[in-house]
């Protein structure tokens, strides 16, 4: 139990995906330039690593080492296919901002990578338990971007509808936050951000 | 050679698997897809025919195609918008052919023949050139046209710069679209 339980945590923050092994960013600096959609984003790719993890660990006895890469592309393509035609029948708004970046979650590497790396060797229980943390530091780095990005870049963070925070209208947001450079260096920043408290934790 | 075999074997087995729980997803979510699509398609409807409140007040003119589908190719769709009983307007939908590829357009007409809007529902145009057809700023020059307007790119309608084919054949088929109410009313 101990060990399921290190293997989630492992993926909040030693491990986690984006700001540690540096994978599936793409995706990230995309979607990050509001809260609302970090949340969809990151439950989309959380549901798929935690599926696929569960069932290439089920099938990884019968999965021959020369076919294995055709395998696991062919069980997340089927867990992303299923996420885009649910999103498209039941969170159709957010599904259209969105877009292409739904069904590129097939080549987000975290995911393909979480199954080689780890799936593929470890049981349903510790595969699972990676699936869900590494989905859960996926999305919580979304997040944080999130709001940053969004708050600073338009003064105000609205969750399904409702504004939450509001710097008021004498704050001029600066645009550059919602475009692409802003989600480079939010992401910079949260990366020192981190290896400074590790580093002090160390010493 | 046996091994080959029994990979294949795998393979299939996995892809089969696959492709049966794929199935089953479309064919559940497959309706309220279709749904939604429509539910976005009469909104952008609503906005046209400013008192029409539910997609009910749509009547779709199918009697119309036979004849009109000959004259014009590039004809989708035409409805009728009630408020309380009464006729308030047409919808015609059209898609023309634009820069990089089909242009899905509605535009909303009174009964008194004037244009009262368009909209935009689909398009794969450049983006920051022909994608601009989306913006406000370039369909309102439409609202309030009605046949005797020359509606002309470079006279009374201005062309998105960089862009004069997606302009043309948005301003071409809303012309058209007047043409077919005119005939219809």
């Amino acid at each position: 139990m101990n060990q399921v339980w290190h293997d989630f945590k492992s993926g909040i923050i030693a491990e986690n995906p984006l700001l540690r092994l540096m994978i599936g960013l793409c995706s990230a600096l995309a979607v990050s330039t509001r809260v609302e959609y970090g949340i969809f984003m990151g439950i989309a790719a959380s549901f798929v690593l935690f599926s696929s993890n569960i069932i290439i660990s089920a099938i990884r006895r019968w999965t021959a080492d020369q076919i294995r890469i055709p395998i696991f592309i062919t069980v997340i393509a089927s867990f992303v296919t299923i996420v885009d035609l649910v999103m498209r029948a039941y969170f159709y708004p957010v599904y259209k901002v969105l877009g292409v970046w739904i069904p590129l979650i097939v080549v987000n590497c975290i995911i393909l990578g979480r199954a080689e790396a780890f799936a593929y060797k470890h049981s349903i229980m510790r595969s699972a338990a990676d699936g869900l943390g590494m989905g859960a530091g996926y999305t919580l780095v979304l997040l944080v971007m999130g709001f940053i990005r969004e708050l600073s870049g338009t003064g105000k963070i609205i969750l399904f509808g409702q504004t939450l925070v509001s710097l008021g209208a004498g704050f001029e947001p600066p645009s550059i936050m919602i475009l692409f450079p802003g989600a480079f260096l939010t992401f910079g920043f949260l990366m020192a951000l981190l290896n400074i408290v590790q580093s002090r934790g160390r010493s | 050679m046996r091994n080959i075999i029994r990979l294949g074997i795998t393979l299939m087995m996995v892809c089969f698997i696959a492709a049966g729980s794929l199935a089953a997803t479309y064919s559940l979510t497959k309706e309220r897809i279709a749904l939604q699509k429509m539910e976005e398609q009469f909104k952008a409807y609503m906005e046209l025919l400013p008192g029409i409140t539910s997609a009910k007040d749509f009547k779709e003119r199918k009697d119309l195609y036979p004849k009109f589908k000959k004259e014009y190719k590039d004809l989708d769709k035409v409805f009728e918008g009630y408020v309380e009983g009464e006729r308030v307007g047409f919808i015609a939908q059209k898609i023309p052919k634009g820069y990089k590829g089909p242009i899905k357009l509605a535009v909303g007409i009174t009964v008194n023949g004037k244009a009262s809007g368009i909209a935009v529902i689909e398009h794969s145009e450049t983006p920051g050139l022909g994608a601009k057809i989306e913006e406000a700023s370039f369909q309102k020059q439409f609202k309030g046209k009605s046949l005797s307007d020359p509606l002309e790119v470079g006279e009374d309608i201005d062309a998105i710069s960089g862009a004069t084919t997606s302009s043309k054949a948005v301003t071409n088929a809303v012309k058209e679209a007047l043409e077919l109410c005119e005939k219809i009313k």
